[in-house]
């Protein structure tokens, strides 16, 4: 063979034997050979470890280890991770039937009728998100090259990707804006006791006991939750044998990115603050609000935290865990423990937990890796993931001392706007910053287009999935069933070999 | 599972050998991403001999469930080559991709058997069988 140094490639088999050879003439003349390879002495199961080399021409082209998996074991398998899809498809459906065009597109509705729509900070809050997916996606480029078609060219591909990133930075600002603006509308209007959302981390409410501890305790949740599912895994896993796949949360191919902190930070962050906003704060506000118009304000709490906790475990049972519902089980108490948590502080403790939960599982595998210069990449996910805890200290620090929160930093203190004022305050407004214009006079400077801009891009979206969607299946149409089928062979069968069985007699 | 190496160590040493086995021409492309047999690892958790099989296969590494993969190519070239490394950065095989109208110097199946015999002694256990087209 050529080269001798590629001859080095070769793996010692002293330890396998050849068990398959093929060959194939290639268009150009050139001969490729196959040689597998298989070790006898040991197996896992039925499968056995296997080395393939490949020679092409006289060139060696090809070594790879693989294990040889029995073939049946695919179709197993995806027979029963098709129970995990109907759960998490049915998840699916109640978040954009009921959470969704009910929830958020109807409460949405009401509350620009009313006038009482919060926009600005949402707004602010969905550029900050929309912006991270945005180059977190961008440096996810770097690994995208693995699956690149070298028939395009270099420049197409890169476009390619970079407005990939873009479309999915604006969807999740979108779908993040839209579900904010409901989610806590609705709180400002179900939970009066609450601390208002967008006023937490303002130099005033910042500095104030409630917030700090609010904030401690979500650290403190996500640490129970990390305790809670560990012990729930080793419970479930070696007492009543069920099968979750090891180390099924963490994706390791973080490592492989130039910022590995910062796709786990954005996305921690992305589904900590919009999954907290849609399926705990629109679910559960909805319920008293509801419940609260039919003065069965406890029954619709105990039922919404009861359903809110089986939907999202709905929704992440597509994960290949067995039995199917165990995301469901799994999920029950935390939940319903997140939604007492949402009932009695608001969003703000629940949003920091679930985001901490999230950039500790995701950003793991930068606490696997031993290598030089790993440890830029960990402080830097130590102090993402510290973020919240910063900003209450420096308000703390700034203010000098603990601020007693006000009634007008409850949702309670949420003033509706008069009509009347806005034309009458227009200039004196405009030299306010926009954060106070937006929480001293929400009325005057409300203004409704950047939702009903996001409800557009939401529908022209959806509408553009629809239409560009290839739904049907690649595969011809049939033009016979199944039993036309048989028939068929059963015909051939009795013409070529008179007197056989029929095909249909058998099971 | 102990991740020593990381993309740099990998694409370094693909490079390397790139070179060393004059693999590619010397101008091209490369990208280091981190895989998970998943296939693998269900298949011995859930039918093989269960969780902690898998973790004694990776610890033995008789086995690499978890690798490093280093992509090298060139835009508008069918030719590439994809090398695997262990976690730990060990070589563990690769694969070079020819276009199928590339001619090659063909060489008799027998013949590239007993270049892997001076190799790798395969022949001590090789079972020479008459199916076998030689």
């Amino acid at each position: 063979m050529r080269s001798d140094a590629r001859s080095a490639l070769l793996p010692d088999i002293t330890e396998y034997e050849l068990v398959e050879e093929s060959s194939e003439l290639k268009e150009g003349g050139r001969r490729d050979h196959v040689f597998t390879f298989e070790r006898k002495d040991i197996k896992v199961g039925e499968a056995h470890y296997r080395i393939k080399v490949g020679v092409s021409g006289d060139e060696l082209t090809m070594v790879n280890r693989y294990v040889k998996i029995p073939e049946g074991f695919d179709n197993r398998y995806e027979e029963m991770r098709s129970a995990n899809t109907t759960i998490s498809f049915i998840g699916q459906a109640v978040m954009i039937i009921l959470y969704g065009f009910i929830g958020v597109g109807v409460s949405i509705f009401f509350m620009l009728r009313r006038k009482i729509l919060l926009w600005r900070a949402p707004m602010k809050w969905a550029v900050v998100i929309g912006t991270l997916i945005f180059f977190a996606y961008l440096t996810t480029i770097s690994l995208s090259w693995f699956n690149y078609d070298t028939s395009l060219s270099a420049n197409q591909f890169i476009f390619q990707q970079v407005m990939m990133a873009f479309v999915n930075g604006l969807l999740i600002a979108v779908i993040f804006f839209i579900s904010a603006v409901a989610g806590e509308g609705l709180d400002r209007q179900a939970f009066p006791g609450h601390i208002r959302l967008w006023r937490s981390w303002s130099p005033t409410a910042g500095a104030s006991r409630e917030i700090m501890s609010n904030t401690v305790f979500g650290y403190l949740w996500a640490f129970f939750m990390i305790g809670f599912v560990t012990f729930f895994y080793w419970v479930s896993n070696n007492i009543f044998g069920w099968w979750s796949p090891a180390e099924n949360m963490v994706d390791p191919n973080v490592l492989a990115l130039p910022l590995p902190w910062l796709l786990p930070a954005a996305q921690s962050l992305q589904a900590g603050f919009w999954e907290e906003c849609l399926f705990r704060a629109v679910p559960l506000a909805g319920a008293v609000l509801i419940g609260r118009n039919f003065k069965r304000k406890g029954l619709w709490i105990a039922i919404a935290l009861i359903f809110q906790a089986v939907v999202f475990g709905a929704l992440h049972a597509n994960y290949a865990q067995q039995p199917a519902y165990a995301r469901i089980i799994e999920m029950l108490i935390p939940f319903i423990l997140y939604g007492l948590i949402y009932i009695n502080w608001g969003l703000l403790p629940v949003v920091i937990s679930h985001f901490v939960y999230d950039i500790v599982l995701m950003a793991m595998p930068l606490f696997i890796l031993s290598a030089p210069g790993i440890w830029v990449h960990r402080v830097t996910a130590v102090i993402v993931a510290l973020i919240p805890l910063l900003i209450v200290v420096y308000r703390r620090l700034r203010a000098g001392e603990w601020y007693t929160i006000k009634a007008e930093d409850l949702n309670s203190g949420f003033v509706v706007p008069k009509e009347e004022k806005k034309e009458g305050t227009a200039a004196e407004d405009e030299k306010k910053t926009d954060r106070e214009q937006e929480e001293k006079s929400p009325g005057p400077h409300y203004r409704t287009y950047p939702v009903v801009l996001a409800l557009i891009i939401m529908v022209l979206s959806a509408a553009a999935w629809i239409v560009l969607t290839p739904f049907e299946q690649d595969v011809p149409k049939l033009e016979i069933d199944r039993h036309k089928a048989i028939l068929i062979a059963d015909s051939f069968m009795e013409r070529r070999y008179p007197g056989i069985d029929s095909l249909n007699a058998k099971p | 599972m102990q991740i020593t190496a990381d993309k740099h160590e990998v694409m370094r040493k693909a490079d390397s050998l790139t070179q060393a086995c004059a693999l590619m021409d010397t101008s091209y492309r490369s990208v280091a991403a981190f895989d998970t047999d998943e296939r693998f690892k269900n298949y011995v958790e859930l039918e093989g001999e269960g969780v902690e099989a898998f973790q004694e296969i990776v610890d033995s590494e008789i086995y690499h469930p978890y690798t490093w993969s280093v992509r090298i190519f060139n835009t508008n070239e069918i030719e590439e080559v994809t090398y695997t490394f262990s976690p730990e950065g060990e070589f563990l095989g690769f694969r070079k991709l020819l276009p199928d109208s590339l001619e090659g110097k063909n060489i008799p199946g027998f013949d590239i058997k007993i270049c892997f015999c001076a190799r790798t002694r395969v022949l001590l256990y090789y079972p020479i069988s008459q199916n076998m087209s030689l």
